[in-house]
């Protein structure tokens, strides 16, 4: 297994500068299905390229539980669903 | 204001055609909309809230913007349309109501940076550089959360609203481009744009973190 300089230092190859482009477009879906097949080649033969895209995706990841973590509060639920009951006005209090 | 989405079929418009079905419809029919209402977007309400809480920055202000939200999502919902996106519908919504809650001042806080200079994997870089990442394919989820923690959060928190509302939406939501486009109200080039350095900002924010802690190696980061 290469080292993590290793990899680095193989970011040289024009190929690598584009797919690096293109990595957070590929995790959004971005990309055409021709597109996306090029990108997945290229990755699976260059771990370079490879593991920008797993730190990308694990990023991803990570912020989304993070920011999901958050717990909606039962009350507000039901203040929510009494306020729809009375045809929107306010319910005071929490 | 809500948004109007006006194509297709609309829901239920009141029998004396206001333009607000909500109040209008009486006993069954007004329990059976109420019921219909409930189980189609109700469910949303979880990740409304998350969204609302990083976009406040305070719980009482999410409370508060998600009620509002649901008021007018109630309201307004003879104009949803059947089969159509109910989660970007109603982010459309929470969207309107955060922006008219702010005071004018803050609307005027970004300041755009260039894109020159900027990097999205400025993180990945100081930490296999710096960091000691001896093989980065060696990474997890459990790693990076062990690192950064709730950093991840403050991180967010400090990042202006104009690339926070993209990313989170995007990052957290999955919604398509041309979705955040349309919840925004901005055209899909400067949502990738914003995207770009909202991800920029947020590894540089959590590098900058990474450096106080004693992540990087001493005398190599910046």
């Amino acid at each position: 297994m290469k080292s993590a300089k290793q990899h680095c230092r193989h970011a040289a190859s024009p190929d690598c500068r584009k797919v690096r482009d293109e990595v957070f477009h590929l995790l959004d879906g971005r990309l055409t299905a021709a597109r996306r097949r090029a990108i997945q080649g290229h990755l699976e033969a260059c771990p370079a390229c490879f593991s920008r895209l797993e730190f990308a995706r694990i990023m991803r990841q990570v912020v989304r539980q993070r920011v999901l973590a958050e717990q909606c509060p039962a009350s507000l639920v039901k203040r929510i669903r009494v306020m729809i009951a009375r045809d929107c006005r306010p319910v005071r209090g929490r | 204001m809500a948004p109007s989405r006006r194509r297709g079929k609309p829901r239920g418009r009141s029998p004396k055609g206001k333009g607000n079905g909500a109040p209008a419809a009486r006993g069954g029919a007004a329990t059976d909309r109420r019921a219909e209402f409930e189980s189609e977007m109700l469910p949303h309400m979880p990740r409304l809230f998350a969204f609302a809480r990083r976009l406040t920055g305070s719980q009482e202000q999410a409370e508060d913007v998600v009620q509002e939200t649901y008021m007018r999502a109630w309201r307004f919902y003879h104009r949803f349309e059947a089969g159509t996106n109910a989660r970007a519908w109603l982010f459309k919504i929470l969207h309107n109501v955060f922006l008219n809650t702010r005071k004018p001042a803050r609307l005027r806080e970004v300041q755009m940076p260039e894109d020159e200079g900027m990097d999205d994997f400025l993180l990945y870089h100081r930490l296999v550089h710096d960091g000691g990442w001896r093989d980065p394919l060696d990474i997890s989820p459990e790693k990076f959360d062990h690192m950064f923690g709730d950093e991840v959060k403050r991180a967010l928190d400090r990042l202006p609203g104009t690339y926070r509302f993209p990313l989170l939406l995007c990052d957290v939501e999955g919604l398509s481009y041309e979705a955040i486009a349309k919840v925004l109200g901005i055209p899909g080039g400067t949502v990738r744009s914003r995207l770009f350095r909202g991800r920029a900002i947020l590894q540089r924010e959590l590098a900058e973190y990474a450096r106080r802690q004693g992540i990087f190696k001493p005398g190599r980061a910046s």
